[in-house]
């Protein structure tokens, strides 16, 4: 008798487990847009023949499916769990650091990509007769490496900067490995250095490229509500937010932004972005294909940037020493960085990205 | 559609129930072919008419062996071979042509050339499971099935369509017409499913990852500790995978009144590579041994023909894995090392300590899966190099990163390859263990779905434009 009602209980666990999810999901709203992910989710596939008949409308629909899949997040956080419950130190590449400090593991890379990423650089200076500035910025898991759990691993980026360092010789490397070597550089939440990291890449450029002495900055919070992208990708959404700060010069800046649509900010700041999830693009609007920057800096210099994200939060503090300064992201940009040369013979050429971005990025093939 | 997708479990699977057990007893094979014709043809919907066509000339056929096997075993003969052989083109042409036509080509024989179809999900295993039936029914180890639909469920059959067991006719002709779907079958099918599903998701893909994370380490990151680890995820990736899908296999029969034959019994506890055959993928060893060697010959005609009949089905066995010839070196390799158990290495191995036949066993199945997992030969050796200590370091920090990362995920997936618990478990009474199967299920089903959508998720670092 007792039997019986187990195995009925269990029957009834698997079908009401099976159908009421299968029944949810056919009536929940569905969103268009995953904040915790930074993507628009997948539409539902095409119904027409040649889709069904020709296509991949099974992973179209697949995807579609798991994309709007009921309750997603709770999901991915049971997943992330688990995984602590297992013993695991990481979840989907991102460790659980000390002080609850989620980091960014770098496990590969592509050493062929690499090696034609500095030969790009190289080359590309010496056609256009610049001196290069070349500002590689070490990631959390070599600066904030004293907050990695016992057994974690990566990549040694010290070794790989070293090569950079002997192979652009003939350019100005700008090395922050002694500079950035505490967590505290970084967000604790997000793989970009924070606002405190990046005035000692501001300092070390005064030094190498300007010779000058640095301004003094004070940090204000504007918001502490930032979960960034290691929060997203770990699933470990019980992560407490963080600060993210706007930055002030001690000689007040004044400063405009044009873009490649031609929109224009009059600040290096988008308040407007403290409202949404990827908070980081606060600091000057995020990912463009070109961003101009006017100031009134006390200086007639110039410079032509090309990027990654983590030169948009060293842009308040270099914004005091430039009084133009155009960034370009290769990912996006069409024309050629030569010609942006070529209207600006005065100006200083930066390379800014950070070392991840920089022996994964297929992109500086596109200088030309 | 894979049993461990959200659109199988939530939206593939219920319907099916619910239309199943919806229809009275007699329309049941109907319907069971109807969905299992939606989920074969829902990666591809134009193979539905492959499948239609194997149905029906094995059908066909089928009747005419049955009609004359008595009365004109010449004639019964005839069709016997040509069922047979229009199988063996339905898998020969979607599997190898391309395969016949690369290796061709590059020797310089260019008259036919690469088509590149897709290859029809499962055409290894139901071409297998089909030409039982015409074989069995010559042989008058079954008789004749009258009913097309039931033939059709047969084939199609989706619970075992794409990744076996691969369940001849005649262990299943019974239940096709005369099967009564039960409680304690459900019961029993529901706890093999949650069991099957689990280690697919939970072991298999997450020893599959750390696989795949080695195995793209850039060299001056390799290491034999690593390497070491690498393979021995990949063996327990493929292991579990398998038998998890087999699992996955048997309880979904069960759930529609089905019992198929066990595929798995505990390989890796094998003290010998006879031993470990007789527990690996076990249907499609029943299979060669039934269909290919004993026609063959076997053993009773001596040994030299025993040697030669060995050797081809271990080749066929590695062909049948894929159309590479890794796969050929892999069959190869297992014909060889069984050849020897075969000669003299049993009998060394059971005089000595039982401990090295295990290790033994481990070794060379390991070795054979660096292979297997590999279609390039040369990568393999590269990997095979690595284990014995061409690698850039012998330990290393990513090699205690992966340690240290799934050291629980390791020792739960060499437990779960013994049947330690299940010994364990038996220590108790069953009454006292039953009440925790409930919570075991549901506990499951909600950890694997959790796995299963967190497979998709995705999130970009930077805005996409």
């Amino acid at each position: 008798m007792k039997k019986k009602r187990i195995e009925t209980i269990t029957i009834g666990i698997f079908l009401v487990f099976v159908f009421v999810f299968t029944a949810v999901n056919l009536f929940a709203e569905k969103k268009e847009f995953s904040e915790n992910e930074n993507r628009t989710l997948a539409p539902f596939p095409a119904l027409t023949v040649s889709n069904i008949f020709g296509g991949d409308f099974d992973t179209q629909f697949e995807t579609w499916f798991s994309d709007h899949f009921v309750a997603r997040d709770t999901w991915i956080e049971t997943k992330a769990v688990s995984r602590r419950m297992m013993g695991a130190i990481e979840n989907n590449n991102v460790f659980y650091g000390k002080g609850r400090r989620l980091i960014q593991q770098f496990s590969t890379y592509n050493p062929t990509l690499f090696e034609n990423n500095i030969a790009y650089i190289d080359e590309f200076c010496k056609e256009n007769g610049r001196r290069g500035n070349i500002l590689l910025i070490p990631d959390a898991c070599y600066g904030a490496e004293s907050a990695l759990p016992f057994g974690a691993w990566n990549i040694d980026e010290s070794r790989l900067l070293d090569t950079v360092c002997e192979e652009l010789s003939d350019q100005t490397v700008i090395d922050l490995r002694n500079a950035l070597n505490d967590p505290h550089y970084y967000f604790r939440t997000d793989h970009h250095w924070n606002a405190a990291g990046a005035y000692e890449g501001y300092k070390a450029i005064c030094r190498e490229v300007l010779q000058i002495e640095p301004y003094k900055f004070t940090q204000t919070p504007v918001s502490d509500d930032f979960r960034g992208t290691m929060f997203s990708r770990s699933g470990a959404f019980w992560t407490r937010p963080e600060t993210l700060e706007r930055i002030d010069c001690e000689r007040p800046v004044r400063a405009t932004i044009l873009f490649e649509d031609g929109s224009r900010m009059d600040s290096l700041y988008n308040d407007a972005r403290l409202e949404t999830k990827d908070k980081y693009t606060y600091y000057i609007d995020g990912n463009h294909a070109y961003t101009e920057i006017h100031t009134d800096a006390d200086s007639e210099r110039t410079a032509v940037i090309v990027k990654d994200s983590y030169a948009h939060i060293l842009m308040p503090y270099l914004v005091s020493e430039y009084r133009t300064i155009k960034l370009v992201d290769l990912r996006y940009y069409q024309g050629a960085v030569s010609a942006l040369l070529q209207e600006m013979p005065q100006a200083d050429l930066y390379f800014i990205y950070s070392l991840n971005t920089f022996v994964t990025d297929s992109s500086l093939g596109m200088l030309w | 559609m894979v049993f461990s997708s959200l659109t199988f479990l939530f939206a593939y699977l219920p319907a099916v129930l619910l239309s199943y057990y919806i229809v009275p007893r007699k329309w049941r094979n109907l319907v069971l072919l109807l969905v299992s014709l939606f989920f074969y043809g829902w990666g591809e919907p134009i193979y539905v008419l492959l499948m239609l066509a194997s149905i029906t000339f094995n059908f066909f056929f089928g009747k005419a062996i049955g009609k004359y096997r008595d009365s004109d075993r010449e004639k019964a003969k005839k069709y016997l071979i040509a069922c047979i052989v229009m199988n063996l083109l339905l898998l020969g042409f979607f599997k190898y042509w391309d395969f016949l036509a690369g290796n061709l080509n590059a020797i310089g024989l260019t008259f036919i050339k690469p088509l590149h179809l897709g290859l029809p999900i499962g055409i290894s295993f139901y071409t297998f499971q089909t030409m039982s039936y015409p074989i069995d029914l010559y042989r008058h180890d079954t008789d004749p099935q009258k009913s097309y639909i039931s033939f059709g469920a047969y084939v199609t059959m989706f619970p075992q369509l794409i990744a076996g067991p691969i369940v001849r006719y005649r262990d299943i002709a019974k239940m096709l017409d005369e099967r009564k779907e039960n409680i304690d079958q459900f019961y029993a099918g529901v706890l093999r499913f949650t069991a099957g599903l689990a280690k697919k998701v939970l072991l298999a893909n997450s020893a599959g990852a750390v696989w795949e994370s080695i195995n793209a380490l850039p060299a001056a990151e390799t290491s034999v500790v690593s390497a070491w680890i690498g393979i021995l995820c990949f063996t327990f990736q493929i292991y579990f995978d398998f038998s998890g899908y087999s699992d996955m296999a048997i309880g979904l029969g069960r759930m529609f009144g089905f019992e198929f034959l066990e595929n798995f019994n505990y390989p890796y506890i094998s003290s010998s590579i006879t031993e470990f055959w007789r527990r690996w993928h076990m249907s499609l060893s029943y299979w060669f041994r039934d269909y290919v060697y004993i026609p063959l010959g076997g053993n009773r005609k001596g040994l030299q023909r025993q040697i030669l009949n060995l050797m081809i089905v271990w080749l066929l066995t590695g062909f049948w894995h894929g159309a590479s010839w890794n796969f050929v070196l892999w069959g190869v390799f297992y014909g060889i090392v069984l050849l020897f158990e075969k000669l003299f290495l049993l009998k060394v191995l059971k005089k000595a300590p039982k401990w090295i036949g295990h290790v033994y066993t481990m070794l060379v199945v390991m070795l054979a899966w660096v292979v297997f997992a590999h279609t390039d030969l040369s990568v393999a050796l590269h990997y095979i190099g690595m284990l014995f200590g061409g690698a850039a370091s012998f330990a290393n920090g990513a090699s205690l990163f992966y340690l240290r990362n799934n050291l629980v995920l390791l020792v739960v997936c060499a437990i779960a390859c013994t049947p330690i618990a299940q010994k364990a478990g038996s220590l108790f009474s069953k009454e006292k263990l039953q009440p925790f199967y409930p919570v075991l299920v549901l506990a499951g089903l909600l950890i694997c779905t959790a796995f299963i959508v967190d497979a998709s998720y995705n999130p970009f670092l930077y805005f996409r434009f």
